[in-house]
């Protein structure tokens, strides 16, 4: 008897309540398509971002390139050309012939060597100058060219009006009494100047000086690397009571730093200092019998260790490649459950993580002290006791470097 | 798409959205909340007693549901299949509050009576649910898992970590609770 009138009250309360429906606020909703947004943050593809990334570097690349010619180009002063012609007309000779390099400038510390530098600065149509640098004023002391005087700034501007003085700088003239010209006199003068330019790039010359630096550091994301490791624990060696029950989501690892770099010899130098980085992934988990979406954050803290090695430098742009290692730090493991109330758990990670790696460089000169630069490369980090991460289900891993540097040596 | 094709119980509409939320597509998504977040609402707030409690559980549920919907295999009834997720998502949220510790087994002499058979019918859904939230939250999660899941007394027992017996008088007094206030009502 009993039983029935609970069986009837059961089935009444249960008719009513059974199919009922409750308006959700809207704000559930937007929780919800905040949180599959979240787990869903990295949405570029691997190949999206190599494309992203070789794209970048090609249009830098691109740059530099026209930088680094129109540099060296520039770094011939435009008079010159105009002494030249100055000096080709009082020869006989018409403008538009081949133009014979005046070897016998006073700047030049040897014709020898005055004509190598021409031989491989200018184009054909100024490759004489081995033929004159043969000629019989090939010492120094005897050359009238090295015992000529200067021209002055203003002997240069008669030049471009087609009325030098022919005691000046014209081959075959009267050897002046020797006076070498000061350094000053030397960029001042027209003739000199193709030749002023070091025979070695001005970034050789950076044998005692150091940059510091101030850069961010974006890494390769592979968010189609998701994998699904249903009820594994979440690292080898952590000590995690979260579980694995979706695939992770992994965020672009993120890398700030300062530091310094010091030049060893005029083409080799030694970078370190302070880099932070920060790794995220996201992914459908449980803590105890409590499940939901899983933040999983790391913060390191790592030391690297680079040495550089330019391969072209000029006054604005310099290529360079780089190696080295990194020793980090996981300064904080922190893994956030999404639920009421949310639960927050930070575990202690031992041990290092190192890596190593390199890549091609290039530094644009923005000013004689500060630069900008993109260092592409790839790292490789070695396994070991970290929490999961990009970098252990990836460790090979794209880079992109970018910053700025302040030079104190140039 | 395919998995679904011949399954009476799923239209075409609903498996091409619960496809679509596997690939995470965004409207097919907000397409079955919209199927379902009423229901599932109503369910939650059975459960928690409390709104603000029940639309925690409502967006933790959906957010369980579409990381799950690989595991759905088109046997079933997809709302009954989602049911049971936000039936357990409460379930864990009661739990992890200590909700349904002290669960204390009760007199078995209470006893629904038969005084007004018709009195259920004269309240609405609104009082109704008022009432069951009133209930201490373990003679409702009982009350709720019993009478409207389904569940029997060894599932529940199984469910909450109680006893049989701790289960049947929980829902003994939450009969006779109920039947109190519905009295006392009218």
């Amino acid at each position: 008897m009993q039983d029935n009138r609970s069986r009837d009250f059961d089935a009444q309360l249960r008719s009513m309540l059974e199919d009922a429906e409750v308006k959700a606020p809207r704000r559930v909703w937007k929780g919800v398509s905040a949180r599959l947004d979240a787990d869903a943050a990295p949405v570029a593809s691997p190949w999206g971002w190599m494309k992203w990334a070789g794209m970048s570097l090609a249009a830098a690349a691109a740059i530099a390139a026209g930088l680094f010619f129109t540099g060296t180009r520039h770094s011939i002063p435009t008079n010159y050309y105009n002494q030249e012609q100055a000096m080709l007309a009082q020869a006989g000779e018409p403008a538009g012939a081949d133009i014979d390099i005046p070897v016998e400038a006073p700047a030049a510390a040897t014709a020898q060597e005055a004509a190598e530098v021409a031989a491989a600065t200018l184009p054909a149509r100024r490759n004489a100058p081995a033929k004159r640098a043969a000629a019989p004023t090939t010492s120094a002391t005897e050359s009238p060219a090295a015992e000529a005087p200067a021209p002055s700034a203003d002997s240069v501007s008669d030049a471009s009006d087609g009325q030098a003085d022919p005691s000046g700088a014209v081959a075959g003239s009267a050897p002046a009494k020797r006076t070498p010209a000061p350094r000053s006199g030397r960029q001042t003068s027209p003739s000199a100047d193709p030749f002023s330019e070091p025979s070695v790039p001005a970034g050789r010359q950076k044998t005692s000086g150091f940059d510091l630096y101030a850069q961010g550091t974006l890494g390769s994301n592979d968010p189609d690397f998701r994998r699904t490791f249903r009820g594994a624990f979440m690292a080898p060696g952590e000590p995690s009571g979260f579980t694995e029950q979706g695939a992770s989501s992994y965020g672009i690892p993120f890398t700030v730093g300062i530091g310094a770099r010091f030049h060893l010899t005029p083409r080799l130098s030694l970078g370190t200092g302070l880099d932070y980085s920060l790794l995220t992934r996201t992914f459908a988990g449980s803590y105890q019998d409590v499940s939901g979406s899983v933040s999983h954050t790391m913060h390191y803290l790592g030391i690297p260790v680079k040495l550089y090695y330019d391969i072209i430098s000029s006054g604005k742009i310099d290529f360079y490649v780089y190696g080295g290692g990194e020793i980090e730090y996981c300064v904080s493991n922190q893994y956030r459950l999404f639920s009421n109330p949310d639960i927050v758990k930070s575990y202690p990670v031992s041990g290092p993580q190192f890596s190593a790696g390199g890549g091609l460089g290039v530094e644009f000169r923005l000013t004689r002290r500060v630069g900008l630069y993109f260092d592409p490369g790839v790292n490789y980090y070695f396994p070991g006791n970290q929490p999961k991460s990009i970098r252990t289900e990836k460790p090979f891993l794209l880079s992109f470097d970018a910053g700025v540097r302040f030079n104190f040596g140039r | 798409m395919q998995l679904f094709k011949n399954k009476k119980h799923l239209n075409t509409r609903e498996a091409e959205w619960i496809e679509g939320a596997k690939c995470g597509d965004r409207r097919s998504q907000k397409a079955i909340y919209d199927l379902l977040s009423s229901k599932m609402f109503a369910v939650c707030l059975r459960y928690m007693g409390d709104r603000d409690a029940a639309e925690d559980i409502l967006q933790d549920g959906f957010v369980t549901l579409f990381s799950k919907l690989d595991s759905y295999s088109g046997e079933g009834s997809f709302e009954g299949w989602a049911r049971k997720i936000f039936v357990n998502t409460a379930l864990m949220s009661l739990r992890k509050k200590d909700a349904l510790k002290n669960t204390e087994d009760v007199d078995a002499a209470w006893n629904i009576t038969s005084d007004d058979p018709n009195a259920i019918q004269k309240i609405g859904y609104n009082d109704l649910m008022k009432m069951i939230a009133a209930l201490p939250p373990g003679f409702r999660t009982v009350f709720n898992m019993y009478v409207i899941e389904g569940y029997s007394h060894k599932e529940i027992a199984e469910t909450l970590g109680i006893s049989e017996t701790t289960s049947r008088s929980q829902l003994q007094r939450a009969r006779v609770l109920l039947q109190t206030k519905i009295k006392e009502r009218y």
